[in-house]
């Protein structure tokens, strides 16, 4: 049912002008030619009725062509300015007709334009009713808001409003004609012509049209509301049943003799028709109305299930955020834990450096008074030795004086070991320096005092270039003369003695450093015995020494926070290996 | 020469003895005034406790002081000999085994004239005797009596 269409073709109200304005001339013209043909019955369609005037179908030529051209959008400025003069013109001619019966001051010129002598009754045939005058009068202005074309609401709606005024006329008289009630149509005056009423209805339509689907009234009837769709099939249904029935009635009654079952038939035929129809109607609006239920309900479960599935997505986030934030939390507290066992860690550590602070210290002092009252005796044990050789020489034979000699000789060694833990204690307690270092340039000048002092021995020395390093200049000065004496102490018994200093291809980590010979070397057993005070690994006819040369290193190195180590073989050489810094 | 004194500030005997022995052997022939404390010392040098009957003008022509002393260290000693004015200007030597940076920074602070370390070597330790007699005794000019003469 084209009714139930939710939208309108838009050029359908245009359509409808058209069709209306053709209309509209057509009627015009056969007003017009009944009235110069003389064949009057072409407009008033019986010869009982008045026909049309001539200034009426002028009047409907002009405001249909204006309409017309109008909706078609073919008016140029100059034109519509045209347009405008003639439909005020003809609005005026439409209020002074009206008024010509009321007051009566022949304001008209409708005689002059067209004489007439037939009458009709007691009017004559040519002249305009003063309501179709005045219906003139409402459409002129109408039709001038159209041509004016103010997109107001206001103005839209009182043309949309105007229009409707004009069919409601038009349609009245054209009912007159059909219920045979002339007063409907100013039988008391001059009477509108049946053909202008239809002229009318057409117009009125035409003009309701043009005011466009925004305007009153057809606003309540396009659209896709329920309330437009109803009254889109109601409204023609109901106006069209009861004119219907009326006029049905009046034609179809008359054809009984008896009237009583003329109007029994008659009421019972109108009803199953009105009946069946609106079953037919019921029936489409039902359907309508319950396809229209079922899309609701399907999209209310659409919805629903949207909802649902935009609820779900919503508790899964929910959930993943809340175990986030469940771990971050955890997290939180890990870090807090850590942390708290961190500061108890450097709390510890702190309290452990003190602690080794203290002992260091008291190890500084212990070994310092060691070394300090150790050297006392031994001068007493030394100076009387040599009291006993200098004094008492002649009361003691050669066995005496022997064992005198190995006392001084021991008291020597001890003096020397005596220093050595000094200087040893002396490097633990001095402030390091850090500063760059030329390891070759120390070992250089080490090699020329060795040289110096051992002119007779042929030793070969190799330095590396760049051989920078980081550290205190005179602690490393101490290392590398240790590393360097004992290096030339243990190639002594070698025909061709060879001493490299050097450091390894460099690597991740911190630069290792080695001084390298081919001497005595060392069992590979004893490697942790290399680097304590006193440890010697050979005996002291061998080689001299006191066995701290290597305890010094040690400590020196560790104080730069390096590694020392050593790898050897017996009678093929030793390396010893350090670092200035931390390795790993 | 007889009359000029050494006085040794010695607490250990056979240091003492090893001392006196070494001044012998190089032909020093003062009289040696040994002291074996801080206190005696002090009582030596003022005329104070013990020494309080003997006669003040004479003053040892050196003083060769120990560090490490009983009851009254060396470098306190020498503090209190440089805080009177008779023996502020006193040639003090510290002969000492003590070779701490510290002690000779005090030592030499306080106004000690010089500073020797004993040498475990008695060869060597004869030697720096024989030096330091030479010089003190000999080359040396002992400054005048300062204060007031009772």
């Amino acid at each position: 049912m084209p009714a139930f269409r939710d939208t309108l073709p838009t050029d359908l109200f245009k359509r409808v002008a058209i069709i209306c304005c053709v209309g509209v001339i057509g009627f015009a013209f056969l007003g017009l030619v009944s009235q110069y043909s003389g064949v009057l019955v072409l407009s008033s369609i019986r010869p009982n009725y008045i026909p049309m005037a001539a200034s009426t179908a002028w009047c409907f030529l002009l405001l249909g062509a204006i309409l017309l051209l109008e909706t078609l959008g073919s008016l140029s400025a100059w034109a519509r300015a045209g347009a405008k003069t003639v439909t005020v013109l003809v609005a005026v001619f439409g209020l002074l007709n009206s008024l010509e019966p009321i007051i009566d001051v022949g304001l008209s010129f409708e005689e002059k334009l067209f004489p007439t002598t037939q009458r009709f009754g007691e009017v004559f045939t040519n002249r305009i009713s003063p309501l179709t005058a005045f219906i003139f009068f409402l459409a002129g202005i109408n039709l001038l808001l159209i041509l004016r074309r103010k997109d107001q609401t206001i103005i839209r709606h009182l043309e949309g409003f105007l229009g409707f005024l004009v069919t409601t006329c038009g349609f009245i008289c054209t009912m007159g004609y059909l219920f045979g009630t002339p007063l409907l149509y100013g039988g008391a005056v001059i009477p509108v012509a049946l053909s202008t009423a239809g002229a009318f209805l057409l117009l009125g339509v035409g003009l309701v049209a043009g005011a466009g689907p925004e305007a009153l009234p057809l606003q309540l009837l396009v659209g896709p509301s329920t309330r437009a769709k109803l009254l889109r099939v109601f409204l023609p249904l109901t106006v069209g049943a009861i004119l219907l029935q009326s006029l049905l009635h009046k034609y179809v009654t008359a054809l009984f003799r008896n009237q009583a079952l003329g109007a029994a038939m008659f009421a019972l035929g109108f009803a199953l028709i009105t009946g069946g129809l609106v079953a037919v109607v019921g029936r489409a609006l039902g359907r309508a109305l319950e396809r229209a239920e079922a899309a609701l309900i399907q999209a209310h479960n659409e919805l629903e299930q949207k909802v649902q599935e935009r609820t779900a997505a919503l508790i899964t986030a929910n959930n993943s955020l809340q175990k986030e934030i469940g771990e971050r939390q955890r997290a939180e507290k890990e870090i807090l834990e850590l942390n708290q066992r961190l500061k108890e860690r450097l709390r510890e550590i702190m309290e452990k450096k003190v602690q080794l602070e203290a002992a260091n210290k008291e190890l500084e002092s212990f070994s310092y008074a060691v070394s300090h009252d150790l050297r006392a005796p031994l001068r007493i044990i030394d100076g009387f030795s040599q009291a006993l050789r200098e004094d008492c020489s002649d009361k003691l034979d050669s066995q005496g004086q022997d064992y005198l000699m190995r006392i001084l000789r021991n008291t020597q060694r001890m003096e020397e070991l005596i220093d050595s833990l000094l200087v040893l204690s002396r490097l633990t307690r001095r402030e390091m320096r850090r500063e760059k270092v030329d390891l070759g340039e120390i070992a250089q000048k080490l090699t020329d005092n060795l040289r110096e002092s051992d002119p007779q021995r042929q030793v070969e020395m190799v330095i590396a270039p760049g051989l920078e390093g980081e550290g205190d200049p005179s602690m490393l000065r101490v290392v590398l003369e240790n590393l360097l004496d004992n290096a030339w102490k243990f190639t002594g018994k070698k025909a061709e003695a060879r001493i490299e200093v050097g450091a390894l291809p460099k690597k991740d980590g911190p630069r290792v450093f080695y001084v390298r010979d081919n001497g005595a070397g060392f069992d590979m057993a004893f490697k942790d015995k290399l680097f304590g005070a006193f440890q010697r690994l050979h005996g002291k006819d061998e080689f001299p020494g006191n066995g701290v040369g290597l305890a010094t290193v040690q400590r020196i190195i560790h104080r730069h926070g390096g590694r020392v180590w050593a790898e050897g073989a017996v009678d093929q050489g030793a390396v010893v290996y350090f670092t200035l810094s931390p390795i790993g | 020469m007889d009359k000029k004194v050494i006085l040794l500030v010695e607490d250990d005997p056979d240091d003492e003895a090893l001392t006196l022995r070494a001044l012998k052997t190089n032909n020093v022939r003062n009289k040696v005034v040994v002291a074996q404390d801080g206190v005696e010392a002090l009582d030596y040098l003022l005329g104070t406790g013990k020494h309080a009957d003997r006669d003040p003008e004479e003053m040892p022509v050196l003083v060769l002081l120990d560090l490490n002393l009983p009851k009254v260290d060396g470098l306190e000693v020498l503090r209190r000999l440089r805080a009177e004015e008779r023996t502020s200007i006193l040639p003090v030597v510290i002969l000492t085994s003590s070779e701490e940076e510290q002690d000779l920074i005090k030592g030499y602070k306080l106004g000690a004239n010089s500073y020797i370390r004993k040498p475990v070597n008695f060869i060597r330790f004869a030697e720096a005797i024989k030096q330091l007699g030479l010089y003190w005794l000999v080359l040396n000019e002992p400054p005048p009596l300062l204060g007031n003469k009772r």
